[in-house]
């Protein structure tokens, strides 16, 4: 079986074996006086400023690394370097470096290992910032955006991406399966926005009499937006399958099939919930584990 | 992809899914005639991610630097949950399956 080329092999390919710390290659070395190069003024670094890498991530099993290139007053080209697995919560977390006296040349950070995301699943920013950090004086913003398997964040010439932009990354999900005689409820994970592209979820009725009429409904936590209801009511004993689908047209009821008009761009908000309302649930009545195609990006 | 009771709601479901994780969350109680659901039960639970300060000063006013050492938690515990098995059994699931996980037995954990 073919190795999985990562980039920490491909890195290792590029530049070889590391020097060990006895034979310094010579180029390291970059006096101004003795080669009369001009360090770039601009990006002055003292012990004072951090190094601070943002990053939210969603997906668990993420290693990410940072290496920056350093010019020291010394003449040498240094390389500050964090390396690290993200929390898989979507929350900020931030991690600094202390720098030295120096001149910043470049920064970088990727990701490593076997478990690569994509776009719309780690989203990091690289600043130098002046302590104290929870004040965060932010005297240079490097780089903002996603990184992927071959997406790197990077400094200088790297862009500031929004995290909202689209397309996110797409999710075929399962929500939770209510209690019998009750209704499901999906809420938007803190740190995200969704976009919902696709609802399919099955209620049972018993053999209790009565017709049942459903209905998904999207609040921002508290207060409903609008509901969307299906055709058709539902009566007793039988086994319907609902399929919320932007902007389709109500057309007639296919036997077990009911489809339910969703508007074509729902985009929810972190806390932001939707759900189904079953009108004249009657006990007995179960639904089924709810499917959800979701497309999300990290709200930052 | 653990399979987990919600011992408020007597939810069932899967977390995380894909190596990511869609928390659950109870659902809030419905008026059955007007289909209009209320604000959460307050002891209901949330697993949404909460973060209780980013920056500024802790309610005991502690700096906030200190504010990098709070751990996230999540909104509401409710009654708690238990763990039906550590694989993904609900997926695909009829409705006898379905009938004997709100019942069976399961293992406390601790909360995500």
């Amino acid at each position: 079986m073919a190795a999985v080329i990562t980039p920490d092999r491909l890195r290792s390919i590029v530049y070889g074996p590391l020097p060990g710390p006895a034979a310094p290659p010579p180029m390291y070395r970059m006096r101004f006086a003795q080669r009369d190069i001009q360090p770039p003024a601009a990006f002055r670094v003292t012990p004072d400023d951090s190094l601070v890498l943002g990053v939210r991530n969603a997906l668990a099993g993420v290693n990410l690394a940072c290496q920056a290139r350093l010019w020291t007053d010394e003449g040498d080209i240094v390389f500050p370097e964090v390396r690290g697995s993200p929390t898989s919560d979507r929350v900020l977390h931030f991690t600094a470096v202390q720098l030295h006296y120096g001149y910043l040349v470049s920064a970088a950070m990727w990701a490593t290992g076997g478990t690569l995301p994509r776009r719309g699943q780690t989203y990091a920013t690289m600043q130098v910032v002046r302590p104290p950090l929870a004040a965060f004086n932010w005297n240079l913003m490097m780089a903002a955006g996603y990184i992927t398997g071959s997406k790197v964040l990077a400094w200088p010439y790297g862009e500031q991406e929004d995290s909202i932009k689209g397309p996110g990354m797409l999710y075929s999900i399962f929500g939770t399966t209510p209690a019998v005689t009750t209704d499901w409820t999906q809420v938007v994970p803190t740190g995200a926005v969704w976009r919902v592209r696709g609802i399919r979820a099955n209620l049972t009725t018993s053999a209790v009499a009565g017709n049942r009429q459903v209905l998904f409904w999207f609040d921002d936590g508290a207060t409903t937006f609008f509901h969307c209801h299906a055709q058709n009511t539902q009566g007793p004993g039988t086994s319907i399958t609902y399929h919320g689908v932007p902007a389709i047209p109500y057309t007639a009821v296919i036997n077990i099939t009911q489809p339910v008009f969703l508007p074509p761009e729902v985009l929810l908000f972190e806390g932001w919930r939707f759900g189904v309302v079953t009108v004249g649930i009657q006990a007995g009545d179960q639904w089924g584990q709810p499917h959800f195609l979701i497309e999300e990006e990290l709200n930052d | 992809m653990p399979t987990f009771r919600c011992e408020h709601c007597k939810g069932l479901y899967v977390d995380p899914q894909n190596g990511v994780s869609f928390p659950h969350a109870c659902t809030p109680p419905v008026d059955p005639k007007t289909g209009e659901h209320g604000p959460p039960d307050p002891g209901a639970r949330d697993e949404s991610v909460v973060v209780d300060a980013v920056v500024g000063k802790l309610p005991d006013g502690t700096p906030a630097e200190a504010a990098a050492q709070i751990k996230p938690r999540i909104r509401g515990r409710g009654a708690g949950r238990v763990m039906l098995d550590p694989g993904d059994i609900l997926s695909g699931a009829d409705l006898t399956t379905i009938k004997d996980l709100q019942v069976r037995p399961g293992a406390a954990v601790p909360d995500p």
